[in-house]
């Protein structure tokens, strides 16, 4: 395994390589199994992706395919079996399964996932306050996460990893159970920590909402498929990295244009 | 100790205390497993080996003496097997978030230890009321110690076979390694029985319930094997939460 991580302390502050928060090239990971007569699942295959200060990546792709593997690569708490990934800068990592203490309470998990990014104490009371806000779940401040809804479960995972205002966000299907307006402010925080710089990468299910990406990702059969979302969607089923041509990238994203009309909302996405 | 171990022993006593199950089990196992066993012997003596002397010793006084691991190594498990399964989710991601792997395990050590220590007392204060151990400082640091080998164990099985298994297995092995292998009533017990987690602290533990001297030989051992478990203990859950 060819590792090479910068500032991997989720506390330090950005390095200056260039404008790049995290490159992954060529990560190839297969799930092995130490029993006789079960079959090895290849699961990223050369997949090449790179999120920049102040973009939003959007990542898609079939239940299955690799996504939320890749964004465990992607932050560091999955190992991968060949492949460079590169990060700079510290990290937000909101896995798509909230993973909190069940039996603290919404407060607490301030307290301990600040202590933990090296804030002081009044730091944490403000991200508190400046979340629990803008999410809309100041009331169940004092709750166990074990008592709240999935929605406002979510907002919690979502919180802790954004709490410490990081140079890079990965977010695995982030708005799972959110209502409608918890969505919209969810965007709206997205723009504004793109104005930041902060570079975002977001698994998402909502194929509609790609005119908010600058870049979308789709992972098929292993490799990521680079499309960039501008003013002209022209589309391409070139692959930019990995030399691997994908013809079903092009209908993907023929179908999301041609759906571009109908907004799915939040609880309509499917969980991976 | 730092802020970050500090906090995170804090957070985890709370999430015991959050426990009612397990608040439940510390208050009603050792009353219920101690208390009930001397309350059911007959009043004689029976013959137990003790320092590898046959002596007779009163039936309410051994249960007491005996049944105190027996509760400690149930309870312990469970204690470390619910620690692991709690915190295990979230453990990487606190590493990720800035937790150093030393800072961890410190925290889940010393939240493990405190554990067991709650524990020892609830059963040495249930047994107490039935006999006075010859040592007690030496019983109590005896029941300790088959604590920290069967919390550690709870934790490494938690993380190998997961919460039903482990229940399983944290609740079986105090069964098999205390109550029959170490069981002083018995004679002829095979040599490889000194390799299971109690032997040592057991037969320390019955040696200074019922004399007055102390095996220097059975302690070391018994450190010597809780030592080496919490090595193991540690690696395993250093492997089981490490991050990039």
């Amino acid at each position: 395994m060819n590792i090479a991580s910068k500032g991997d302390d989720a506390g330090g502050t950005a390095n200056s390589s260039g404008d790049t928060v995290v490159s992954a090239n060529s990560v190839e990971k297969t799930y092995d199994s130490i029993l006789p007569f079960t079959r090895s699942v290849e699961v990223l295959d050369g997949a090449t992706l790179h999120v920049e200060r102040g973009q939003v990546v959007g990542i898609m792709g079939e239940n299955g395919s690799g996504k939320s593997t890749l964004m465990g690569i992607l932050a560091g708490v999955l190992d991968h079996d060949a492949g460079e990934v590169e990060r700079a800068g510290s990290i937000g990592w909101c896995p798509q399964e909230p993973r909190l203490y069940d039996r603290l309470t919404v407060d607490e998990t301030f307290q301990l996932f600040g202590t933990a990014y090296g804030m002081s104490d009044d730091e944490i009371v403000d991200a508190r306050a400046w979340l629990t806000d803008v999410l809309d779940f100041e009331r169940f401040r004092d709750r166990q996460i074990r008592h709240l809804s999935g929605g406002n479960r979510q907002k919690v995972n979502l919180s802790v990893a954004l709490m410490h205002e990081p140079d890079l966000l990965l977010l695995d299907e982030p708005y799972t159970g959110f209502d409608w307006e918890t969505f919209l402010a969810f965007w709206d925080l997205t723009e504004e920590l793109r104005a930041r710089g902060v570079g975002v990468a977001i698994i998402s299910h909502i194929i509609n909402e790609r005119d908010r990406f600058d870049v979308v990702y789709e992972l098929h059969e292993g490799h990521l498929h680079r499309q960039e979302i501008g003013d002209d969607d022209g589309l391409s089923s070139e692959p930019t990295d990995d030399d691997v041509a994908c013809e079903r990238t092009a209908s993907f994203i023929d179908e999301a244009g041609a759906g571009s009309g109908q907004r799915a909302t939040a609880g309509q996405e499917e969980s991976e | 100790m730092n802020r970050r171990v500090t906090t995170a022993v804090r957070m985890g006593v709370r999430e015991f205390r959050r426990t009612p199950v397990l608040l439940a089990l510390l208050v009603f196992l050792p009353a219920y497993i101690i208390g009930a066993f001397v309350l059911l012997v007959p009043d004689v003596d029976v013959p137990a080996t003790i320092d590898g002397t046959r002596v007779a010793v009163p039936m309410t006084d051994f249960a007491a003496a005996f049944m105190t691991p027996v509760t400690v190594a149930i309870l312990s498990g469970i204690v470390g097997l619910f620690l692991v399964q709690t915190s295990q989710a979230a453990d990487d991601r606190l590493r990720l978030a800035g937790y150093t792997a030393t800072d961890l395990v410190v925290s889940r050590v010393g939240t493990l230890g405190l554990g067991i220590v709650v524990v020892t007392m609830a059963s040495v204060v249930v047994a107490v009321f039935a006999f006075t151990p010859e040592s007690t400082v030496p019983f109590v640091a005896a029941t300790l110690l088959v604590g920290l080998t069967y919390g550690i164990l709870g934790v490494v099985v938690g993380i190998v076979l997961g919460r039903l298994g482990g229940v399983y297995v944290m609740l079986f092995s105090p069964m098999v390694d205390v109550l029959l292998f170490q069981n002083p009533l018995a004679t002829d017990a095979p040599e490889w029985t000194k390799l299971l987690p109690s032997h040592y602290a057991t037969n320390a533990l019955f040696d200074a319930a019922f004399t007055s001297s102390i095996d220097v030989w059975d302690f070391g051992g018994a450190v010597v094997y809780t030592v080496g478990l919490l090595v193991i203990g540690v690696l395993v859950f250093y492997q089981a939460t490490d991050v990039e």
